[in-house]
């Protein structure tokens, strides 16, 4: 029974907040647009949230104002199936919808050569509600098992951008983003616990969101080698929040300090991010093709070892991540636009440390996009777009505190989403 | 707290369309436990620590005509989307131990709930000089937010067990009026009176709120082409009231006086930069501090707020 209150314990890797969609803790694109062709647009000068969320020189190529606001609405779907011995059950979090807006503008006068944007744009966010479980090997009452487990992390960019046009081909662009950060985690399974005297440990709450800001700055080019085709490629820093800090308590219910204060405290980054395309553009028809590689490995908390150490449970431990997106847009008529894209990214999880993304269900590979856009006047836009992330699995080892695997973990999860947005151009 | 807004209306027709997202209400506290606190003593003595969250963003649609060249009529149809934490929630579930000490169990992990109501407004051009309007909100209605919870009393044999909680925290009818005044070209005054029902309604009735009456007045003024300085005066009677205080710590809206300026920039014809701060000094509510049975002590409770605020303003 020590095991399995141990290997219980250990669960509450699952806890920690993750991914939103795609690429880790990103979402896989930005606005109706940019998501329904897959995240790709790197080279492809569209509207301003693709631009100011994936390559700043790309507000260099629309000449007046472009005003984009947008909102997502997603629900995920995870599950979780442990084995542990003669034991095995399936947990289900509560789940409810995701909102997500977004807002971007860029301009630039027709006779300058000089381009501004702004935004602020919902990156990331995620949250998981896990009720106790009895029926669940890792939700079960503490401490046989972890107990009710609660989790959300929310990223909002924004960024101040400036782009040139160098020359009649090239355009070269720097932003300067802010980044506003507020995550909970209840409770928080990492370094602070308390021990009870048979040994059992009872981890401590970090629940009311706390709120760190972050600093990165982006570059990225733009070049029109043809009439007909362009690359573009743009670079992010990694993003350093100060460690997120919490007012909590002791939380070992036998102990006469029960409730008593405690301050809680967990550094969570941001990770550097490159991104590269190329596009064509006829007339009608635009095709982009894209690469993104994030850099999760070296960041703080998403990059830690992950697994147990030394006893201590670490969660996330992301590998860096490579991905592919491909979008293509067609102007059915003057007013009807129609777009389709597929975005594939490597999952950050590794199986051989399942246990610590459990909490962390960033499972998603390949997303199905598709949108339109529908101009309702010749300055006014509304646009809609939906994905769908069909479930994927990760598989592997249930460990105790000592590392001895007792049985398996099989984490897996869906999303599906739609966007809708307005796009101004004056 | 982030707003957008969105009004047109073709110059050659009468009517209007409009749409916005904006965060109307931000009430957050965050309590360490301390035991040199008789309410924030560890529990059971108090309540030990206490965080609370609620969050309401309106999404109106609005749609308004010009039915004669003095009269405007306008609806709109409000979505709210309300998120809302308390931890621990102090309401009717909680433990009781054997010595009878109370236990309440969190409902941390913000709740959403959707409302929605509607809107009516007028606005008559008496003359050139005066304007009068009006507008109805009606009350909104949220389904009861719900949390996954456990058992909170320590001792118990099902501490950490399962639990569902719930709390009915609906949305006031408001009432607003007020009449605009332009003395000359260059200068506008308003001034407005609203009422805020929350008598009645489920939720903020449970926390003693009561009926609130509020002043508004505002100044603008065109100081060049491009500079407009901006002043105005806001008092609200607080919601809250001497006899549940105790209740309040959760949403200490004490505030009652906010100062008001600030200014626009046109930075471009079709585009103006707008700021403005706000600040409200510290107003105090006190009452009693009551046990599960009697009084037995008093509480003062405190707040004061200061705002900034940052926009851009397009026309085209």
């Amino acid at each position: 029974m020590k095991i399995l209150r141990n290997a219980a314990i250990v669960g509450c890797l699952a806890l920690v907040p993750v991914s939103a969609s795609a690429q880790g803790a990103m979402l896989h694109g930005i606005g109706p647009i940019n998501s329904a062709m897959g995240g790709a647009g790197t080279a492809l000068p569209n509207e301003s949230l693709g631009a100011l969320m994936f390559n700043p020189a790309l507000i260099a190529k629309t000449k007046g104002n472009q005003i984009s606001f947008t909102t997502e609405f997603f629900k995920d779907d995870i599950n979780i199936h442990t084995t542990a011995g003669l034991l095995s059950g399936d947990a289900h979090p509560s789940s409810q919808l995701s909102v997500v807006p977004a807002f971007g503008w860029m301009m630039r006068d027709p006779s300058k050569k000089m381009a501004l944007g702004f935004g602020l744009i919902g990156v990331a966010g995620f949250g998981t509600d896990y009720p106790q479980d009895n029926a669940s090997v890792l939700f079960a009452q503490p401490p046989n098992g972890f107990g009710r487990i609660w989790t959300n992390l929310a990223v909002t960019k924004i960024p101040v951008a400036l782009a040139v046009q160098v020359t009649p081909k090239l355009a070269i662009g720097a932003s300067f983003n802010a980044y506003v950060g507020q995550f909970s985690v209840a409770p928080l399974p990492h370094k602070d616990f308390d021990v009870s005297p048979n040994g059992d440990r009872w981890y401590p709450e970090a629940g009311r969101p706390s709120q760190k800001f972050a600093v990165a700055a982006q570059v990225g080019f733009h070049y029109q080698a043809t009439e007909l085709m362009s690359i573009g490629a743009s670079f992010t820093t990694p993003q350093n929040f100060a460690p997120y800090e919490w007012n909590s308590t002791i939380a070992d219910p036998a102990s006469k300090n029960f409730g008593l204060a405690r301050k809680l405290s967990y550094d969570l980054d941001g990770p550097m991010i490159v991104s590269f395309g190329s596009a064509l553009a006829g007339k009608r028809t635009q095709l982009a093709v894209d690469g993104m590689f994030t850099k999760y490995k070296g960041v703080n908390g998403f990059g830690s070892p992950g697994g147990i150490v030394d006893g201590i449970v670490y969660p996330f431990g992301w590998r860096n991540v490579w991905t592919f997106k491909t979008g293509i847009q067609h102007a059915v008529s003057d007013a009807l636009t129609v777009r389709a894209g597929y975005n594939y990214s490597q999952m950050p999880l590794r199986s051989e440390v399942v246990l610590s993304a459990t909490g962390a269900p960033a499972t998603f590979q390949h997303h199905f996009c598709a949108g339109f856009g529908f101009k309702i006047f010749p300055f006014l836009e509304m646009n809609a777009s939906a994905y769908y992330v069909p479930r994927q699995h990760l598989v592997g080892p249930f460990p105790d505190l000592n590392n001895k695997v007792i049985g398996t973990i099989d984490e897996s999860n869906k999303l599906t989403s739609g966007l809708i947005g307005f796009n101004f151009r004056f | 707290m982030p707003a957008f807004g969105w009004m047109m209306r073709d110059p050659t027709k009468k009517l209007a369309l409009g749409f916005g997202l904006i965060g109307v209400t931000s009430i957050e506290t965050d309590y360490p436990q301390d035991s040199a606190s008789v309410l924030f003593a560890q529990a059971p003595g108090g309540l030990g620590r206490v965080w609370s969250s609620l969050k309401v963003t309106k999404i109106p649609a609005a749609m308004a005509y010009q039915v004669t060249p003095k009269l405007a009529l306008g609806a709109s149809m409000n979505i709210y989307l309300g998120q809302f934490s308390y931890a621990p929630l102090a309401t009717t579930v909680f433990d009781v131990n054997s010595s009878g000490d109370r236990f309440y169990p969190e409902a941390g992990k913000p709740s959403q709930r959707f409302a929605y109501s509607v809107q009516l407004g007028f606005h008559y051009q008496a003359t050139d000089m005066v304007s009068v309007g009006g507008s109805v909100t009606t009350p909104q209605n949220f389904a009861p937010y719900e949390w996954n919870s456990t058992i909170a009393d320590p001792l118990s044999r099902g501490f950490g067990a399962s639990r569902t909680l719930s709390y009915d925290l609906d949305g006031p009818m408001v009432a607003s009026f007020g009449i605009g005044l332009t003395p000359d070209k260059k200068t506008q005054i308003a001034l407005d009176g609203m009422f805020t029902k929350y008598d009645g309604v489920a939720g903020f009735d449970a926390l003693g709120w009561r009926n609130v009456w509020t002043f508004k007045t505002g100044i603008q003024r065109e100081m060049s082409e491009k500079l407009v300085v901006r002043a105005g005066y806001h008092f609200s009677q607080t919601p809250l009231t001497s006899t549940a205080v105790l209740s309040a710590i959760g949403m200490p809206e004490t505030a009652q006086h906010h100062l008001s300026a600030g200014f626009g920039l046109k930075l471009f014809p079709f585009l103006e930069a707008t700021t403005g701060v706000s600040f409200v000094p510290r107003q105090h509510v006190s009452g009693s501090y009551a046990d599960a049975k009697n009084a037995v002590g008093t509480i003062d409770l405190s707040n004061r707020a200061t705002s900034a605020l940052v926009g851009l303003n397009f026309k085209f």
